[in-house]
């Protein structure tokens, strides 16, 4: 009898340990709903193939990735359990954490990462470019080898990009799949996918198998424990009715806050404003394939003649939403460097119209191209016009609609100069295929003093090796002039008091968020 | 009558085609590719034109356009390049909100235009005239979506009586469509009831200065009988006309109003299909939106003869 009775006992105290989610467990259960607003639809959730936060903030609530950024920007294990590196750089081996389960139940392998590491090569420029020579392979179950003909410093800056991210998931939804064209969302994080309506909402559920880290959060990686029970992404694309959904409590956050709204956000004691550093870089792009685009002493004369102050103040409306440094990597950033800095911001018109003359440019039309859809990169191109037009440059400023942007600036010979914005501007490495590239979607950049630079870069596993080699390049970078950096845009980040637990990230980060009503 | 109605339903068969026409041709003639604006930005161009290859975008345009007349013969609308789904049960989901949006705010304008107009005829160069000159000039002068922001600010954030964003339907709960439907049918029905406000005050005061009006009156016909019998019926004319117009006016504005708003909607809907040269989807909109249009005419022909039996149709 003594032993029936224990025996009960011992199956009501499983029970509640299995009810709790087991030892150490001490997260609450998720309540209530948060509400983040999106400005525009995501094309779709498949966040290898896009760059875009629309598709990146949602996503990375559902996929992990191997490695991932912490708060102050530096690669760590999410996925993975840790590394290790041959002594000459070639070849690394990672070790995966086991007993991770995909949102379909299936536990994660090596098989899937590698499926999901060959897709990855396939849609991302930082894959298709720096991982050219990589082969990948299985070790066992729970480990990968990955070996290049060349040393690969930058190997786990790479796999942390959370620009088009190498996200972890089943091998068998994602083999085969052309860029954009994931049909399921399934992965291993705190959230999974539960409905999505075009121009409405995308929502998601806390995914109650999840094995979290255990280490403590630290910008996108570390332990992860969902705290809200619904987690919605609400599309929503003007800009005064998201700052009114915010005020009227049916929206929790809000990024990307026009700077004319900031003195009623302030006023506002349900609202706390957060200004997000880094939040863009914005630079000036260059035609390489075109006359003057692809002439020396024309981008240096543009270099010298610009205002940028002037420029960021029209881009930015708001004296305090950026901030001109000469670093093409932000001060936040381990990499920042102010190499080059007499070159940066001069205003020097003597200088430039000099340099104009000595350029053989002789009135022929600069085609700027630009988006009234887009207020930074309208007033960006609408100053540099007006500047440009005073130093004596014949500027032509062509304006389309985004979807038409973008087909323009993918054609050779139909601009000149185009206004850029650049997300996450913390590690140089993630943007190799974007900068500098000759086979880059657009700008067509060929710096051949650049090249050697970039490859030394990669090369070096040895972070403050690659930090001096990085301030070459930025330096080489002023002086041959791939693009013209601007300011740093500083995000506004709108969001309502009830909200707790939120990441201090420069992505807004809610696994660990909770609400109360 | 009988004639006429089948005369000029089948008259909407030309129209239509036109509209196809044009519709198919301007999309092509635009710039922008529905491949490039759906794929990534470092999709390479294989995968690009693979995808236009899967899309039919790769064919040449006549061929193109034949197979897209073929389908809508047969009543198919073709798949939406963004939603990756039927055009038609696309459409059918937004339908419902814009359709209620449009009708009830022009309910909403006809209702509060006609009395008002009549009012300000029956007081002319009073007070009240004067107010309601002023009143129906200025909101007809605001843009619609100035209106809707103001109202949200009032409504909706300082005294939170309305939602400021969203959609619930109809079958789910129909007075929670009402709740979210109040501030759009504001906002879009009160510029429209301006316009037709001043119309209706014109056209009644021309009446009003007729003979017939003053030997009615001098019969000994009260004054509230002369005007909402006799007046206003024979005022109804150019009234009908500008109520025409209104439809068209509405349905430009539905679609301001459901991106302030956030309503899923066919106007917003036209919008962003137009920003991801979504063509089968901008081609049914079109089609849809201009057979609306002609059908609401059509309407409009039959109550001017309702309203004015000296109007015969043959």
């Amino acid at each position: 009898m003594r032993g029936r009775v224990l025996g009960v006992w011992l199956a009501v105290a499983v029970a509640l340990v299995l009810a709790t989610g087991g030892p150490g467990s001490t997260a609450p259960a998720p309540t209530g709903q948060l509400v983040v607003a999106l400005e525009t639809t995501p094309p779709s959730l498949d966040s290898p193939s896009y760059s875009t936060l629309e598709v990146i903030e949602p996503a990375g609530n559902i996929f992990e990735q191997l490695y991932n950024w912490s708060q102050d920007f530096k690669p760590g294990p999410d996925l993975a359990a840790g590394s290790t590196v041959s002594s000459d750089g070639r070849v690394w081996t990672i070790q995966l954490r086991r007993g991770v389960k995909f949102q379909n139940g299936k536990e994660m392998t090596a098989d899937d990462v590698l499926a999901s590491i060959e897709r990855w090569r396939r849609v991302s420029p930082t894959a298709q470019d720096g991982w050219k020579d990589i082969t990948a392979e299985r070790v066992d179950a729970y480990t990968i080898r990955l070996t290049g003909q060349e040393p690969h410093g930058t190997l786990l800056e790479d796999m942390s990009g959370d620009s088009n991210p190498l996200a972890i998931m089943p091998k068998e939804i994602v083999e085969g799949v052309p860029a954009g064209q994931l049909k399921q969302y399934i992965g291993t994080g705190p959230f999974m996918f539960d409905s999505m309506a075009p121009d409405q909402y995308i929502r998601l559920k806390p995914f109650p198998g999840y094995v979290s880290r255990t280490d403590p959060p630290d910008g996108l990686r570390g332990a992860k424990h969902p705290g809200v029970a619904q987690l919605e992404f609400r599309i929503v694309k003007d800009p005064a009715a998201r700052i009114a959904a915010l005020r009227a409590g049916e929206i929790d956050i809000v990024d990307n806050v026009p700077g004319q709204a900031r003195s009623t956000l302030a006023a506002d004691p349900n609202i706390r404003l957060i200004v997000v550093k880094p939040y863009q870089m914005r630079s000036f792009l260059f035609n390489f394939t075109r006359p003057f685009g692809g002439n020396l002493k024309f981008r240096q004369a543009v270099q010298a003649g610009i205002d940028l102050q002037q420029i960021s103040l029209a881009a930015m409306g708001d004296p305090t939403l950026f901030r001109l440094d000469p670093g093409l990597a932000a001060v936040e950033s381990f990499y920042h460097s102010d190499a080059g800095k007499e070159l940066y911001n001069q205003h020097n018109a003597a200088k430039a119209k000099q340099l104009l003359a000595e350029s053989g440019y002789k009135g022929e039309p600069i085609v700027i191209i630009s988006t009234h859809d887009n207020v930074p990169i309208d007033r960006m191109a609408a100053v540099l016009s007006q500047e440009l037009n005073a130093l004596g440059v014949n500027t032509q400023v062509n304006y389309y609609d985004f979807a038409t942007l973008r087909q323009v600036r993918t054609q050779k010979d139909k601009w000149d100069i185009l206004p850029v914005g650049w997300t996450g501007v913390t590690d140089p490495s993630v943007y190799r295929g974007s900068w500098y590239s000759t086979s880059g979607a657009y700008g067509w950049t060929s710096i051949p003093q650049l090249d050697p630079l970039m490859d030394a870069a990669s090369r070096a596993t040895d972070i403050n090796f690659r930090k001096q080699i990085y301030t070459q390049m930025q330096l080489a970078e002023y002086e041959y002039i791939a693009e013209i950096k601007v300011f740093d845009a500083l995000g506004l980040r709108a969001v309502r008091t009830r909200v707790k637990n939120l990441s201090p990230y420069i992505r807004i980060t809610v696994w660990n968020a909770t609400v109360t009503n | 009558m009988a004639r006429y109605l089948a005369i000029r339903l089948l008259s909407m068969v030309p129209i239509l085609l036109v509209v196809v026409v044009v519709g198919f041709v301007l999309l092509r003639l635009a710039p922008g590719d529905p491949a490039t604006a759906m794929l990534p930005i470092n999709a390479t161009a294989g995968e690009v034109n693979a995808l236009r290859a899967q899309l039919g975008l790769d064919r040449p345009v006549s061929v193109q356009f034949i197979r897209y007349l073929e389908r809508l013969l047969r009543g198919d609308l073709g798949d939406s390049l963004f939603f990756r789904l039927p055009v038609a049960g696309v459409i059918a989901t937004r339908l419902e909100s814009t359709v209620l949006l449009t009708l009830l705010s022009g309910a909403l304008a006809v209702g509060v235009a006609i009395p008002v107009g009549v009012w300000a005829a029956a007081r002319r160069g009073s007070w009240v005239d004067e107010l309601l000159q002023v009143l129906s000039l200025t909101t007809v002068s605001v843009p619609g979506f100035w209106l809707g922001l103001v109202l949200i600010l009032f409504f909706a954030v300082q005294h939170r009586w309305f939602p400021v964003t969203g959609y619930v339907g109809i079958t789910a709960a129909p007075l929670q469509t009402l709740r979210y439907l109040t501030l759009p049918v504001l906002t879009l029905g009160l510029s429209n009831a301006a316009a037709i406000a001043r119309m209706a005050r014109s056209s009644m005061l021309e009446v009003l200065s007729q003979d017939f009006v003053r030997t009615a009156l001098a019969k000994g016909v009260v004054r509230r009988v002369m005007l909402l019998k006799h007046a206003l019926r024979n005022a109804m004319v150019p009234m009908l006309a500008a109520i025409g117009l209104m439809f068209s006016s509405l349905l430009g504005g539905a679609a301001v109003t459901e991106i302030v708003f956030t309503i899923p909607g066919v106007g917003s809907m036209m919008v962003d299909s137009v920003g991801r040269r979504d063509y089968p989807m901008i081609q049914a909109l079109l089609l849809m939106f201009a057979a609306a249009t002609v059908f609401v005419h059509l309407l409009i022909d039959i109550a001017y003869a309702l309203a004015d039996p000296r109007i015969r149709y043959a």
